[in-house]
């Protein structure tokens, strides 16, 4: 697992903290373990980075803490939230949170532009060597961040990491 | 603030158009009728089939993005005085310096609150 470097880390906490706050309206704490274990059935997020230069930011968690986000998005419903609709408020988060990330590491003078989400099941195949995580706790629930493409020495993306074996779609 | 009797909401995410619609029912506009659209495609026909006093949309959707709404809005007689209120994941400084040049009429960051939602729509 590679090292964020302390202006990559802070901005992803930044911005994983003020997205959760206002668009989920959850309190979420960067986790102290950095070896915490997912538990059960697992749902992820993938968001390419285009320009200033190529990268990927995912999300990974617990398919039971991506209903629940997306019920206190929608309000409860009998059935739970339809899959369609759990894909989406996941593609949207991430969404946010890669926003808000590069805006803090982008040059105010210089554009970004991000490519559209993937939403899969299953484990990712990020190779832990490629990526550095940042993991979350939000109540019960782990939240967690890989950020691909990063030299940590630099600060610089340079490399993005594909999804792979893993069922995926837009997530819209 | 005029009566927001039409808003258009253009953004592929149904997350983020409920979202907006919320925040903006929050923030004063809770009697209007609103338009949802999945791309640009779909925002500017609604655009032009309905008096609309108001579009909301994002940057980055499918078939046609939001830069590419804002220019066609702002290049057509009928429909150039509308205001394109642009909220994005993918904003900072330099964006919104362009997206202002094109005519837009504000520029928010992704997560939109009530507040800075009311903010715009006073000097409508």
């Amino acid at each position: 697992m590679i090292q964020c470097d302390t202006t990559v880390k802070a901005a992803m906490v930044n911005a994983v903290t003020e997205t959760m706050e206002n668009m989920a309206f959850e309190q979420v704490e960067e986790a102290t373990d950095e070896n915490v274990v997912q538990s059960g059935n697992v749902i992820w997020a993938s968001l390419p980075v285009i320009r200033p230069s190529a990268a990927e930011i995912s999300i990974e968690l617990s398919n039971d803490y991506a209903k629940a986000v997306t019920e206190a998005l929608f309000g409860f419903s009998e059935n739970g939230p339809d899959e369609t609709i759990v894909n989406d408020a996941l593609a949207e988060m991430l969404n946010t949170i890669g926003g808000r990330f590069m805006a803090q590491l982008t040059p105010a003078q210089q554009e970004f532009e991000l490519g559209l989400p993937k939403v899969g099941t299953g484990k990712t195949k990020i190779s832990p060597n490629d990526v550095a995580a940042v993991n979350f706790n939000v109540g019960e629930y782990i939240l967690r961040v890989y950020i691909a493409g990063l030299d940590p020495q630099k600060g610089i993306l340079i490399n993005p990491v594909a999804q792979e074996g893993s069922d995926e779609n837009s997530g819209r | 603030m005029k009566p927001l009797s039409c808003i258009i909401i253009a953004d592929d995410s149904t997350t983020a158009r409920m979202i907006i619609r919320r925040c903006l029912e929050i923030a004063g506009a809770d009697t209007a009728t609103f338009l949802e659209a999945k791309d640009g495609k779909e925002a500017l026909e609604l655009a032009k089939n309905n008096d609309v006093q108001l579009l909301v949309t994002d940057l980055n959707m499918p078939n046609m993005d939001g830069q590419s709404l804002l220019r066609h809005i702002k290049s057509s007689p009928k429909l150039s005085e509308l205001p394109v209120l642009i909220i994005s994941s993918a904003s900072n400084d330099a964006k919104q310096s362009g997206l202002l040049d094109m005519g837009a009429f504000a520029i928010l960051g992704k997560p939109v609150t009530p507040a800075n939602l009311a903010k715009i729509i006073e000097r409508l």
